[in-house]
């Protein structure tokens, strides 16, 4: 999935890198909270970790990401540990941007739409007096739509974005997600 | 057209593409048969160890609350109007490419687990004869005031609600609510409730409530119900008060034993336990006697207010012997009447009923100055099949019979094996 994902945006950039200037924003490490269940048998924010790589084209976004959480419970005896992986295409569309002239170069807050599509799976390791087992479940579909606001200080960049987003691997289906990213943008 | 209306069309369409997509129905909600992934314990050459395995979890009609028609949880339970109130636990599952479910978190799997042996042993007991309604209600994270010593690691049955009650396991063992022998244990309890306690509740109310599981009266929302006046009993009800809890948890192990072969199932999660009720065959038979009970009986009245609450650990004492005896008694069938071990065990356990439902009848029937025996149990086998068995059951049974005459400070006539005329078989003669 991440291969071709990854092909895709390859094939975007190439396609338009004749024609103009591009930007490339890698953010690592993100955080991302997601407002949903789990083990501790109530409804609350779920710390995940987030990479991501962005490209932009003039007001289009395109870019992939990832995002993983992990959750432990059980005793030495009998244990479970589970991941959450999943890889995600985003899509997204400037609707506005705030240039700071007066500071340094590339100084500007932009808003952006976008959606989301992707996969998530997880890996279940179950152990049991001393020998464990891991299990990997299905990939299920992720489909989100959400708002990203972006601060640009020269090479330095700040995501913050809220969405929503559903799979049916989610508890509930439908989860409010919001995420801080910090990385790097180039221009060329 | 310039790229920005290219960049546009391809949002639009993607988000049109996002909005026409609604997915698949939650897989929490799946129901059925469904295959799921648990810990199983297995015997083999006889070493016992827990395996992870594939089992068919049958008729659940919720995943999510892994509910149906085996077993429903309650999360942290209260109790109102005699029965379980509160909310369902949420179990997690991720299912797998071949159609497996493996659970996400422990409680998911300890559900899973309790549903998987609570449809084993309500199949096994109705092919006992014995109907147990379903789904069997279970409390899960059951929260205990009172006696500290209670409110982790443990489990109880308790008859008024009729359900299974786990507290929070803190130890650093295999949780309880996993331990295949521990979760027959308790649903033997059920069982005994049924034949024993719940009749003798109508008519002995103050003892019936101590014998049901006098722990659970302080649960969260039991605060209602009566309390039991300690000290209140006589010398000879709280002999029979003690002899119903002992062989209460002696059957019960032999229960536990008979659903997982493994003599030892309590070690996996109360590993300090496994001396003292370990079933593997005693060197020498012993068993606590009439008299054993008596004189426990005074020294508890002597060091606690409470003495039913003192003798909670002997009661243990009482009952392992009975146990073991029962497993014993599998095996000489095995041996002298050619039957398989499912089969020996299926006859044990049918003999086991048999006595209960007896013992239940000669409780009600008591007078307050009556007593019941602690030998009831090895008579009733050497009087089942009109008093005809193989010679070596005839042993087994005077063995455990003639154990409280080899003291040594007892004299007496002992009890025989006598064989009858014309017939290979043996009939236990009385001295």
């Amino acid at each position: 999935m991440m291969i071709r994902f990854l092909i895709l945006l390859s094939l975007l950039v190439s396609a338009v890198s004749a024609q103009a200037q591009h930007e490339i924003q890698i953010y690592a490490p993100g955080f991302q909270f997601r407002y949903e269940e789990g083990s501790d048998q109530s409804i609350d924010l779920r710390g995940y970790s987030h990479y991501s790589v962005n490209y932009m084209y003039q007001s289009l976004l395109l870019g992939i990401e990832h995002n993983s959480s992990q959750d432990n419970t059980g005793s030495t005896s009998l244990g479970v540990k589970t991941q959450m992986k999943e890889w995600n295409f985003l899509a997204g569309f400037s609707l506005a941007k705030m240039e700071f002239q007066n500071l340094t170069p590339n100084t500007n807050l932009e808003l952006l739409i976008f959606g989301v599509v992707g996969q998530t799976k997880a890996e279940v390791e179950t152990s049991l007096n001393g020998q464990s087992q891991t299990d990997t479940s299905d990939s299920e579909q992720v489909l989100g739509l959400g708002g990203l606001v972006l601060f640009r200080l020269d090479y330095f960049i700040v995501g913050l974005d809220t969405r929503y987003m559903q799979s049916k691997a989610y508890q509930p289906e439908s989860v409010s997600v919001s995420t801080v990213k910090l990385g790097v943008n180039f221009d060329y | 057209m310039n790229f920005s209306r290219i960049s546009m069309l391809f949002l639009g369409a993607f988000l049109l593409a996002f909005t026409g997509c609604k997915p698949a129905p939650n897989e929490q909600t799946a129901n059925g048969d469904l295959a799921v992934q648990i810990p199983l314990s297995e015997v083999s050459n006889g070493n016992s160890e827990y395996l992870l395995k594939t089992v068919t979890l049958k008729d659940i009609s919720n995943l999510r609350e892994v509910r149906g028609k085996y077993a429903q949880f309650f999360y942290a339970p209260g109790l109102v109007e005699g029965r379980l109130s509160g909310g369902s636990p949420i179990a997690y599952f991720a299912k797998t490419k071949n159609e497996t479910y493996i659970a996400k978190d422990a409680l998911s799997l300890q559900m899973a687990t309790l549903y998987y042996h609570m449809q084993s042993l309500m199949t096994w007991a109705q092919d006992l004869g014995i109907t147990v309604k379903g789904p069997f209600q279970i409390g899960l994270n059951t929260k205990i005031k009172g006696d500290e010593a209670v409110q982790a690691n443990n489990a109880f049955y308790d008859g008024r609600s009729k359900a299974m009650l786990f507290v929070p396991y803190t130890d650093r063992e295999m949780p309880i609510s996993v331990n295949a022998g521990i979760i027959a244990h308790e649903f033997f309890h059920s069982i005994f409730y049924s034949k024993v306690l719940g009749p003798l509740s109508k008519k002995h109310v103050t003892i019936s409530q101590r014998l049901s599981d006098e722990n659970v009266h302080s649960l969260e929302g039991w605060g209602k119900h009566k309390k039991i006046a300690a000290g209140n009993l006589s010398e000879v009800e709280l002999f029979n008060e003690t002899y119903l809890r002992g062989i209460n948890e002696g059957l019960a192990d032999f229960w536990g034993w008979a659903y997982t072969d493994d003599p030892d199932f309590i070690k996996w999660s109360l590993s300090a336990h496994v001396k003292k009720r370990s079933l593997t065959k005693p060197e020498k038979v012993m068993y606590k006697t009439d008299q054993d009970i008596e004189t426990a009986i005074v020294e508890a009245r002597n060091i606690a207010d409470d003495p039913s609450q003192a003798l909670s650990n002997f009661v243990y004492d009482v009952g392992t012997p009975y146990a073991r005896f029962l497993k014993e008694l599998v095996t000489v069938k095995m041996k002298n009447e050619g039957l398989m071990r499912a089969d020996a065990k299926k006859a044990v356990s049918q003999f086991v009923i048999k006595f209960i439902e007896h013992l239940g009848h000669d409780a009600l029937a008591l007078n307050k100055s009556e007593r019941l025996s602690t030998q009831s149990l090895f008579k009733a086998v050497a009087e089942a099949d009109a008093g005809r068995q193989s010679q070596e059951q005839c042993e087994l049974i005077i063995q455990y019979l003639n154990a409280p005459l080899q003291k040594e400070d007892v004299i007496a006539a002992k009890y025989t094996c006598e064989k009858e005329e014309n017939v290979d078989s043996y009939k236990v003669v009385a001295p």
